[in-house]
């Protein structure tokens, strides 16, 4: 799949968001679009646009995020959801197969993933790179994972250029936004006045020729062009040069001790990271002991028990966990899978309980002598 | 059989010394058993229903027809519900899993196999295969390192091993018992009195990870290439398939690219505490 855009954009207007999404359900789609809950943005299953969260941006610093009402009638001028995309493809908690004993004999079943058409509306870059990321690891392989694959298959991603970016944004570092580059379904802009649509595929080509959209005019191709561009400026983070040895050779460097001494260890990170992807694995017994259930639940390495080893821990200490987080993110993942492991959404940061920040570990780590810190 | 186990049956079950037992085990189902193939040095996911499921290498002849066959020591919950089944009990596997021992490539060229502590079994298949085949290789050393000198688990099949006059066999242990006829010390000592070609050698170390990095150490002494040596790595597996991400060693998967690992790949990350 690839995103190539239309020679003559769309537009949608905003009244007619509501066109669009009764034309997704009327396919049997079930829409998963961002909404306010719980003073954050989420994704939720809704029925009509008026639930998105109108006028709704966000506020992210080191350790601290809010949302707050602004006068703009754009549903996504926030820079991205508290969620990443991986529990729609990746479960938090999922049982792979049941043993148990019939007639005697001891059966195994396989236990198959539910899953249903499903449109994700108004993604952001650093998600969708999120989700490719984990579909070379869950998918892409010899033996895909079933459960994932089913998931995937039943995705329809509509893209959203991101307009704004968090303090703790840094996807052009990662080169994943704020425009996106992932392949998408749809990708689309939004103004004031409603949407542009850059590009479609298939099956939504046939959705969107329904709606019998106007092109969008230079003028608004450029407000966007504009509006994205100032996004990627207004990025203050950045990521030193990393390749794929090169946090591995400053596996004594005093900074993961400094980090152990601030690091809760609570995992925050890995949990709201679009592309961590470690599990574990459990035996889940009925109470008669008739039944087991082999089930997969969302890991971190930040547990001692991630490296528990007949007996022993290999990374006992947190210093020891922060560093292999970091060290596989943006090196190990270099060799895994051609990139790094990080698509620069800065919610490792933000919902980090002590505001670690690791662009700023890794400008530490790499600092070259003299530089101030 | 990579996603979800197949039930076998206990055949056979032989207590090796007081913490270590093997199984025989064979598929229910004959057409998995016929379609089961494996190289030494790979490993299955044992399933105990209720209990759990670990990785346990296994330990039979590749073309064995008499099914599969794990040594398993009692280290924890998982070990020691399995110690406890008998002849007929029913378990499920999942595999194989992993990279196996580099046999097929290693033929015409002197073998050496480095076992210590308990750590012997993923090589034991590796050492029946060369030996069931052993016009096929150069010379042959097997060098096991133990703590104590009754911690040598095989005995009988060292001493049939010891009994072949075209094998090498070299035995340390840290601490020796009464009757110990082998060499009191770390087994790297040995070392120097195995008869090989440095320049035409396959060399298949299994064992505590320092003692491995300290065997590799001193091989490279000797003028033994990186390319010719090769270990078995352990770490946590859970899902046998690479995705889990609890065996990573640096960026390597150590159920999907090891547990068998060529040095030149490995090394930059063998030494590193806490990969």
């Amino acid at each position: 799949m690839s995103n190539s855009p239309l020679e003559h954009p769309l537009f949608l207007p905003r009244a007619r968001l509501n066109d669009l999404f009764q034309s997704l359900l009327d396919h049997g789609y079930r829409i998963m679009a961002p909404v306010v809950r719980d003073d954050s943005i989420l994704y939720q299953q809704i029925n009509s646009a008026d639930a998105l969260p109108h006028g709704i941006i966000d506020d992210r610093h080191n350790g601290s995020y809010q949302i707050a009402q602004a006068k703009t009638p754009r549903c996504f001028a926030w820079s991205n959801p508290q969620q990443s995309l991986k529990s729609f493809v990746f479960s938090p908690v999922e049982i792979l197969w049941k043993s148990f004993y019939k007639d005697n004999e001891l059966v195994f079943q396989a236990i198959k993933a539910e899953a249903q058409p499903t449109v994700i509306f108004g993604v952001k870059g650093c998600d969708i790179a999120g989700l490719q990321l984990l579909d070379q690891h869950f998918y892409h392989k010899k033996t895909p994972d079933t459960h994932y694959q089913q998931r995937r298959d039943n995705l329809i991603l509509f893209g959203i250029n991101c307009f704004r970016s968090g303090s703790q944004c840094f996807c052009t570092n990662t080169g994943d936004g704020p425009n996106i580059s992932s392949p998408s379904d749809c990708i689309m802009s939004e103004l004031d006045e409603g949407y542009i649509i850059h590009h479609v595929n298939s099956p939504l080509t046939e959705i969107i020729d329904t709606l019998q959209l106007k092109l969008a005019t230079t003028a608004q191709q450029q407000q966007a062009t504009y509006e994205s561009s100032q996004a990627a400026l207004s990025q203050q983070q950045k990521l030193p040069e990393i390749t794929a040895n090169s946090v591995f050779e400053q596996w004594s460097h005093p900074v993961w001790n400094d980090i152990a001494d601030t690091c809760l260890g609570c995992g925050n990170c890995t949990t709201v990271c679009p592309s961590c992807f470690c599990h574990q694995e459990s035996s889940d017994v009925s109470i008669d002991l008739t039944e087991s259930s082999q089930t997969r639940s969302w890991d971190s390495c930040f547990t001692t028990q991630h490296s528990y080893l007949h007996g022993f821990y290999i990374r006992p200490e947190r210093s020891q966990r922060y560093r292999q987080w970091l060290s596989h993110k943006f090196s190990g993942w270099q060799s895994q899978f051609g990139r790094i492991g990080c698509t620069g959404c800065g919610r490792c940061a933000t919902y980090c309980p002590v505001g670690i920040d690791p662009t700023q570990v890794l400008q530490t780590l790499f600092k070259r002598r003299g530089e101030p810190a | 059989m990579i996603h979800t186990p197949q039930t076998a049956t206990i055949m056979q079950r032989t207590q090796e010394t007081k913490t270590i037992f093997s199984l025989q085990l064979s598929f229910t189902d004959p057409l998995i058993q016929r379609n089961y193939h494996f190289h030494p040095g790979q490993f299955n996911m044992v399933y105990l229903h209720g209990i759990g499921e670990i990785p346990i290498s296994i330990v039979s002849d590749p073309r064995h027809s008499n099914g599969i066959q794990h040594t398993i020591r009692v280290v924890g919950r998982v070990t020691q519900a399995l110690s406890k089944l008998v002849v007929g009990d029913k378990i499920g596997i999942r595999g194989p899993f992993g990279t196996g021992w580099p046999l097929e490539k290693s033929i015409r060229k002197d073998i050496v196999f480095f076992t210590g502590g308990l750590g012997c079994a993923p090589v034991v298949a590796a050492i029946k295969y060369v030996l069931k085949r052993r016009n096929q290789f150069n010379k042959v050393v097997i060098i096991q390192g133990v703590k104590h000198a009754d911690d040598l688990i095989w005995k009988q099949q060292y001493q049939q091993w010891q009994a072949q006059s075209d094998v090498q066999i070299l035995l340390a242990s840290d601490v020796a018992s009464p009757g110990w006829k082998g060499h009191v010390g770390p087994p790297t000592e040995l070392l120097c009195q195995a008869d090989f070609n440095p320049d035409n050698c396959a060399l298949m170390l299994c064992g505590p990870q320092p003692m491995m990095i300290a065997v590799c150490q001193q091989l490279s002494g000797q003028g033994v290439r990186e390319k010719n040596i090769w270990l078995s790595l352990e770490r946590n597996m859970q899902c046998g398939n690479g995705q889990c991400g609890h065996c990573q060693i640096g960026p390597l998967f150590a159920c999907k690219q090891g547990p068998v690992f060529n040095l030149e790949k490995v090394k930059p990350y063998l030494d590193k505490i806490g990969l």
